[in-house]
């Protein structure tokens, strides 16, 4: 149990017994004490208890398991196992350039608050349409992926300055850190999952130690 | 303690139980690590906690301390 999920358990324990003392005997409501517990446990811990649940929510949905635990994403999750440095998802998992567990967020969220909050509303929208609609078979992004989630992490890193064909050209540095030419672009990184070609591909086992 | 209970005190007791059941979902939903586990916290837990939060404010102005 992590820190957060271990203050959700004592907040909604304390509530629900202070509930229970409140629903058995609500007349001790009449006495001044009795009216500052009731706003205790009929406002600010429940509010509480909504705001720490919240917390707890959105970083399970960061975790891997999360993503991959929808039947559409299992080729994504299997993509992470391709045996091949040409694949992005691959390569940045099997090396621990992202966190194992939290691997499909650190790379396809954008790192606001707010782009946070964007994401978690299309992720309820994908989950009705998983259960009512159905799925679409060729699952898309909704915008072309963003430089910055790359440069996140390389942007003045030495591999990444120090590559001949980030510098070749004096534009070609400018031109991605300002987006207008994509790390993904044709000839470049243009391979992150790869699914269409697991027909092709060799996947790794991790070993077990 | 007088026992009667007033109106305002039978809200606070109904406060207590749809907050009560509220609660019930939000533990329900950590159960299980699925996407269906955040609405579950949001559409049951959370909507009946607000229900309940709502309820006992609106009762603190609207209903006075007479026994019923």
């Amino acid at each position: 149990m992590q820190g957060i999920e271990f203050t959700l358990a004592i907040i909604i324990t304390i509530t629900v017994a202070l509930l229970i003392v409140l629903a058995l005997r609500p007349e001790f409501t009449r006495e001044p004490q009795g009216k500052a517990l009731a706003f205790v446990g009929l406002f600010l811990l429940p509010a509480l208890t909504l705001w720490t649940g919240t917390s707890v929510h959105i970083e399970r949905s960061k975790k891997t398991e999360f993503c991959l635990s929808c039947h559409v994403m299992e080729d994504h999750g299997k993509s992470l196992y391709v045996d091949d440095n040409e694949f992005l998802a691959a390569i940045h998992y099997q090396n621990n350039m992202v966190p194992a567990d939290k691997a499909c967020f650190t790379c396809h969220t954008s790192y606001t608050m707010y782009g946070d909050l964007t994401a978690k509303l299309r992720g309820m929208r994908h989950v009705f349409v998983n259960y009512i609609g159905g799925a679409p078979e060729e699952l898309e992004l909704y915008t072309p992926y963003q430089n910055r989630e790359c440069l996140h992490c390389h942007e003045n890193a030495r591999g990444f300055l120090e590559d001949s064909a980030h510098s070749e050209e004096d534009t070609t540095m400018a031109s991605m850190l300002a987006g207008r030419m994509s790390c993904m672009e044709l000839g470049c990184h243009d391979v992150a999952h790869g699914i269409d070609e697991f027909e092709d591909v060799d996947f790794w086992e991790r070993p077990r130690p | 303690m007088n026992r009667q209970i007033s109106k305002l005190e039978n809200r606070i007791r109904q406060s207590t139980f749809l907050i009560l059941a509220g609660l019930l979902g939000v533990i329900a939903s950590l159960f299980w690590h699925q996407p269906t586990a955040f609405l579950v916290f949001a559409g049951v837990g959370g909507l009946l906690i607000v229900a309940g939060i709502s309820y006992y404010m609106l009762s603190l102005i609207t209903v006075g301390r007479h026994p019923s």
